[in-house]
C-alpha cells in the first residue's frame, strides 16, 4: 500500500502548461489572478498521478518465504501437490492465464527451495510459455532458462534467479501498462502459497501461525484491488479475496508495542507483542476455501 | 489546436509517467545490493520528482533476517526514508546515500512496517529532474 504526495512544483507546472494550452487554443486572454480552471487541472493531475503511483508501490511477502518454512519443518518435496505444468496450453483468457502465471511462480519457488532442479526448469519453461501466449514474455527470457541450467547445482542461485525473474516480470507488466495483469499474477502466487501451506499445517504450530499471519497480506491485497475500482479482469479474483477475508475476520488480532534492540553484532532486532491467531475451526475454513479456489483456478 | 495537443500530451507525460523504465536501474544498481538475501519478488520502483513523498506497507515474518534497501538515481539528490511500525513509532531513519541505503535487521515475530520516502524539494530549478526510486527487501533465515 502506498500513499503519495506528489510534487507541488510539478503539478503547478503541469497545470500551467495545460492552462497555457487552453489559452493558445481558444485565443482568449486570461486575467493574472488565481484561476479555478488551473486549480482544477492541478487537482486532477495530482489525483491521477497518485493513483498511478499507488498501483506501482505494493508489496506482499513472497511465496518463497512460505515455501522456505515448509522445507524448514522437515517436509519432503511432493511434485503431486503442484499445479501440473503440462496444463499450460489449456489456460485461456487473459485473467485466467495471469493467475496461472502466478500459480506457476509459487510452484517454481517451492521446487527451487527443495533443490528440485529439473522441476524448476520444467515450471520455468511453462511459465515462460504462458507469458509468451499473453504477450508479456519480455521478462521471462530464454537467457534466464540458460542461467538456471548453468546454476542448477546451487540452490541459492536457483532461488535468486526465480525471484529475480518474477520481480522483473512484475516490473515489466507495470511498465508496459499491464498493471492489472501484475495484480492477478501476484494474487495467483499468493493463493498458491497459501494452498500449499494448508497442506502442511497438520501438527505444525509454526505453519498454522504463518497461515494466520497471511491476514496481513490478504488485507494488503484487498486494499490494492480496491485501488483499481470495478475492473472486469479483476472482478472475480477480488470477490474470491473478499470471501477469504470474511473467513480471516474470525481471527484475533492483538496489537502490541514494538521493541527495538541490538544483538551482540550490533544488528537491529525488531520485536513486538503483535499477534494474530486463528482457531482450529477457522484454520479448517481457510484450508477448505484455499482448496476450493485452487481447484477453481487450475481445473482445465 | 496542434500546439494544444502537444502541450497537453507533454504535460501529462511529465506528470503521470511514474511508470517509466526503471527496470534496468533496479536490476543494475539495486538488486546487486541484496547479495546474500532472497529478493521478495515485488517490484516497487517508480520515477519520482523533487518534492514527491511515498509510503509503502511491508510485512516481515518473525524468525528471519531482512535487508531493506532504498536506492535512488543521484539526479534526485539524497532521498530520505523512515521505517516505522503501524502505530507510527519510528524504528530507523536512513537515506539513499551509500552509507545509509541498506537497513539490516532481524524480526523476532511477524509484523508490518511502514517505509516513508521523501524526495528532496528542488529550489530555484530551471528544469525538472526526475529519477527512479526503488524500494526492495530480501530475506534469509536467522542463523
Amino acid at each position: 500500500m502506498l500513499k503519495t504526495k506528489a510534487s507541488g512544483f510539478l503539478l503547478t507546472l503541469s497545470a500551467a502548461l495545460i492552462l497555457s494550452a487552453l489559452v493558445i487554443s481558444c485565443g482568449e486572454s486570461q486575467p493574472n489572478t488565481p484561476n479555478p480552471a488551473m486549480n482544477a487541472a492541478k487537482d486532477s493531475i495530482e489525483e491521477a498521478r497518485i493513483k498511478e503511483l499507488q498501483k506501482i508501490f505494493f508489496s506482499i511477502p513472497s511465496p518463497v518465504e512460505m515455501a522456505a518454512l515448509i522445507k524448514e519443518k522437515g517436509y519432503s518435496f511432493d511434485k503431486n501437490v503442484l499445479s501440473p505444468s503440462t496444463n499450460v496450453d489449456k489456460y485461456t483468457g487473459e485473467a485466467r492465464q495471469a493467475i496461472s502465471l502466478g500459480i506457476y511462480g509459487a510452484d517454481l519457488s517451492y521446487a527451487a527451495i527443495f533443490d528440485q532442479k529439473q522441476v524448476t526448469m520444467e515450471y520455468f519453461a511453462s511459465a515462460q510459455k504462458l507469458a509468451k501466449q499473453m504477450g508479456v514474455d519480455g521478462a521471462l527470457t530464454s537467457e534466464l532458462i540458460e542461467r538456471l541450467d548453468q546454476n542448477q547445482e546451487n540452490r541459492d542461485s536457483l532461488l535468486s534467479i526465480v525471484s529475480e525473474a518474477y520481480m522483473d516480470l512484475n516490473g515489466y507488466l507495470k511498465e508496459n501498462q499491464r498493471i492489472e495483469i501484475s495484480a492477478l499474477v501476484v494474487a495467483g502466487g499468493w493463493l498458491e502459497a497459501l494452498y500449499l501451506s494448508t497442506l502442511y499445517s497438520e501438527n505444525s504450530p509454526e505453519m498454522v501461525q504463518r497461515i494466520a499471519e497471511q491476514k496481513y497480506a490478504l488485507n494488503n491485497l484487498v486494499d490494492y484491488y480496491e485501488k483499481f475500482g470495478d475492473r472486469p479482469n479483476l472482478r472475480d479474483m477480488k470477490a474470491d479475496l473478499l470471501a477469504l477475508r470474511e473467513i480471516y475476520n474470525a481471527s484475533s488480532d492483538a496489537k502490541g508495542k514494538t521493541n527495538v534492540t541490538k544483538d551482540e553484532k550490533g544488528t537491529v532486532v525488531i520485536g513486538s507483542t503483535n499477534s494474530v491467531t486463528i482457531s482450529p475451526e477457522t484454520l479448517q475454513k481457510i484450508a477448505t476455501k484455499a482448496q476450493e479456489l485452487r481447484k477453481k483456478y487450475t481445473t482445465v | 489546436m496542434k500546439i494544444f495537443k502537444y502541450i497537453l500530451a507533454l504535460s501529462l507525460l511529465i506528470s503521470l509517467d511514474g511508470i517509466a523504465q526503471c527496470r534496468p536501474f533496479t536490476k543494475n544498481h539495486c538488486l546487486p545490493l541484496l547479495d546474500g538475501y532472497v529478493q521478495n519478488d515485488n517490484y516497487n520502483s517508480a520515477t519520482l520528482v523533487p518534492g514527491d513523498e511515498a509510503e509503502l506497507l511491508l510485512t516481515f515474518y518473525g524468525g528471519k533476517e531482512y535487508r531493506l534497501l532504498v536506492c535512488a538515481h543521484p539526479i534526485l539528490g539524497v532521498v530520505e526514508y523512515e521505517v516505522s511500525d503501524t502505530n507510527g513509532e519510528l524504528i530507523y531513519k536512513g537515506d539513499s546515500s551509500d552509507a545509509k541505503q541498506k537497513f539490516d535487521f532481524k524480526m523476532t515475530n511477524t509484523q508490518q512496517l511502514i517505509v516513508k520516502l521523501k524526495v528532496p524539494a528542488q529550489k530555484n530549478a530551471v528544469s525538472i529532474h526526475e529519477g527512479c526510486v526503488t524500494v526492495m527487501s530480501g530475506s534469509k533465515e536467522l542463523k
